[in-house]
């Protein structure tokens, strides 16, 4: 990120034909994350979200009230695990 | 979850004006929103545990690897307030802070410049200042003058009242200095803070003042207008440079670092890495996007052959390699702290510079490339440290009750002429140019950030170019440990220390040196 007054690094787009002098440009392949937009492995994963976070949550709630030091050992290893779906 | 929100970022950025993407975009940041309110209140609670029982619960093994992350997250501790007052305050903020911040935003993408009858907005308006022919510079400068002035009152407002607010939060968390919460959010200390400011202010004569009034004299002007400050040299360079070469020049400088390097950088192209072309309704700039440590960084670019953009280029590709290193932290703490967080993509793009510059044609081809990295160099360091002392005036001076807009614009201006120098003429206006500056409003005291990531870079070069070996080992070990160190272990390896003012002074010194030769090659 960079301010306006020094915006030069993000020079305006160019309108019109990008210039034939430059060669064949590539564009990303963005499949590495997913397939598309409506893929299923992507439904999946936002399912798995939401009742891993809900899990989470339950688990913190009624394990600290008693024990807040389990909370400490097991929880990040947990929402690690959450933010990358590793299961 | 940080995968499909990387997923849907990408996506929408590669084409902004499409409806489907919009709207998959939109859906996405709700719904992880949603499931996120889940996660919210852990680092608060953790911070509730008594420092015994947490240390207790840091000797076994399984949370001994999170050490880091716990410890950082502590460091909010002494400034967290009672839960009830945290929501309120929160709640609140909507209305207060979040308002005025909506307010800024909205009026300036209202506000019009009117240059000979046709009405830019500001972006297209700022534009203007960067154009070669002077009097174009010229009737933008006063086309934004005008409109600024004509608003004023607004942004005064705005300004008092922000600054005020940021008071009231400082008070009841129990910061005792103006820009002490923003110091926290970067981790890094007032001292080390007050280190690279005070070595800047020494150096602006050294710097700014010599380097503008040489340009002053290039440009055949006894003194330079505020509006030609950043106008383009008379001799820069307009040959193109095609995707391949450009992809050469950046694997051969980093190369000439380390293979291991170039071998990182090399995937981001053979594997689909990079999305390269100007396209309708693309994301504008440029970005190293990270997705998650289980996948792979994605660089978005918008190349158009310049010289610039090569510049561009390796600097997003540093990011991508320091992002592919500090992988395996994991999500945790794989994210640099802002001290760093631009170390690899500066270095990345010196390396590049050097390259270039070694393979100049001419003496003016050389003038040339030195003269636009130090005007780079001026904008990022001497600019960004004034921006920082003028923050701290006006809050300083708004404890004392409300400032007018006259007293602002006095701040201002007496900061532009200590910094910029004598070589700079500054009226006609130039009073109200502190108004459209988003970071004033949306971060406080976040400018000095970008003056520390080059400074810090050029101080590490300087110990690259006398150091014969090992230098790379311990620069990707740098890299590897990602947000899991603080800036004082991660520098110690080179023998540097941030709090030193001697340690900035080396960084500046090494700007001194491109303006020494751009004297030396004009004469």
């Amino acid at each position: 990120m960079r301010q306006f007054d020094d915006h030069r690094r993000f020079s305006p787009t160019a309108q019109g034909a990008v210039d034939p002098g430059l060669g064949e440009l590539p564009e990303w392949n963005l499949a590495d994350l997913y397939a598309a937009p409506s893929s299923q492995a992507l439904k999946d994963d936002y399912a798995k979200a939401e009742r891993k976070a809900a899990a989470f949550a339950k688990n913190i709630r009624e394990s600290s009230l008693s024990l807040p030091r389990r909370m400490a050992q097991s929880s990040p290893v947990q929402l690690e695990n959450l933010k990358t779906f590793k299961t | 979850m940080g995968r499909i929100a990387a997923y849907a970022t990408l996506l929408y950025t590669g084409d902004t004006t499409d409806p489907d993407r919009a709207k998959f975009y939109g859906d996405m940041q709700e719904t992880l929103t949603r499931i996120s309110t889940h996660l919210l209140f852990f680092g608060l609670e953790i911070n509730r545990i008594d420092d015994g029982i947490l240390d207790a619960a840091l000797a076994a093994p399984e949370l001994a690897h999170y050490r880091p992350w716990l410890m950082d997250l502590r460091k909010e501790r002494p400034y967290q307030l009672d839960d009830k007052i945290e929501q309120l305050f929160h709640e609140k903020s909507v209305t207060g802070r979040g308002a005025f911040n909506r307010l800024f935003d909205e009026t300036m993408a209202g506000l019009r410049f009117d240059v000979d009858g046709e009405e830019l907005a500001v972006e297209p308006a700022l534009n203007l200042l960067v154009s070669p022919d002077a009097e174009t510079r010229k009737k933008g400068a006063k086309a934004i003058s005008k409109t600024l002035g004509e608003n004023i009152r607004t942004f005064t407002l705005i300004t008092n009242t922000l600054a005020k607010d940021k008071e009231i939060s400082d008070r009841w968390r129990g910061f005792d200095d103006i820009a002490a919460s923003r110091h926290l959010a970067n981790r890094v200390e007032p001292e080390v803070v007050n280190a690279l400011v005070a070595s800047v202010e020494e150096a602006y004569p050294r710097l700014s003042h010599r380097y503008y009034a040489m340009k002053a004299k290039w440009m055949g002007m006894d003194k330079l207008n505020y509006w030609d400050r950043n106008a383009p040299l008379p001799e820069s360079d307009t040959k193109l440079i095609a995707w391949d070469n450009a992809r050469n020049i950046v694997l051969d400088a980093y190369g000439g670092f380390a293979p291991q390097m170039a071998d990182i950088a090399r995937d981001f192209f053979d594997k689909k890495w990079i999305d390269a072309p100007v396209r309708e309704g693309k994301a504008t700039g440029a970005f190293a996007h990270p997705t998650v440590p289980s996948a792979h960084p994605y660089v978005l670019l918008n190349y158009q052959g310049k010289t610039r953009d090569v510049m561009t280029l390796a600097h997003e590709l540093g990011h991508g390699v320091h992002q592919v290193l500090a992988a395996g932290q994991g999500p945790l703490m794989a994210d640099t702290p802002l001290t760093l967080a631009e170390t690899a993509s500066v270095f990345g793009e010196m390396l590049t510079f050097r390259s270039l510059l070694e393979g100049a044609g001419d003496v003016a081809e050389r003038k040339s490339m030195l003269a636009g990295k130090v005007e780079d160099m001026l904008n990022t360091v001497v600019r960004q440290i004034a921006f920082y002392t003028f923050e701290r005036k006006v809050h300083t001076a708004r404890l004392e009750g409300e400032l007018t807009s006259e007293q602002i614009g006095e701040l201002w201006m007496s900061v532009q002429a200590e910094s910029l120098g004598p070589a700079i003429t500054f009226d006609e206006g130039y009073e109200t140019y502190w108004a459209y500056i988003p970071h004033f409003v949306h971060s406080p005291f976040y400018v000095y950030a970008y003056a520390f990531g080059d400074c810090l870079v050029n101080s590490l070069y300087a110990v690259y170019q006398e150091t014969d070996a090992g230098f790379a080992e311990k620069y990707f070990e740098m890299l590897r440990a990602g947000g899991s160190k603080h800036h004082s272990e991660l520098l110690a390896p080179f023998g540097l220390d941030a709090s030193d003012p001697a340690f900035w002074q080396m960084g500046l010194k090494m700007i001194e040196g491109m303006i020494d030769e751009l004297e030396m090659l004009d004469s």
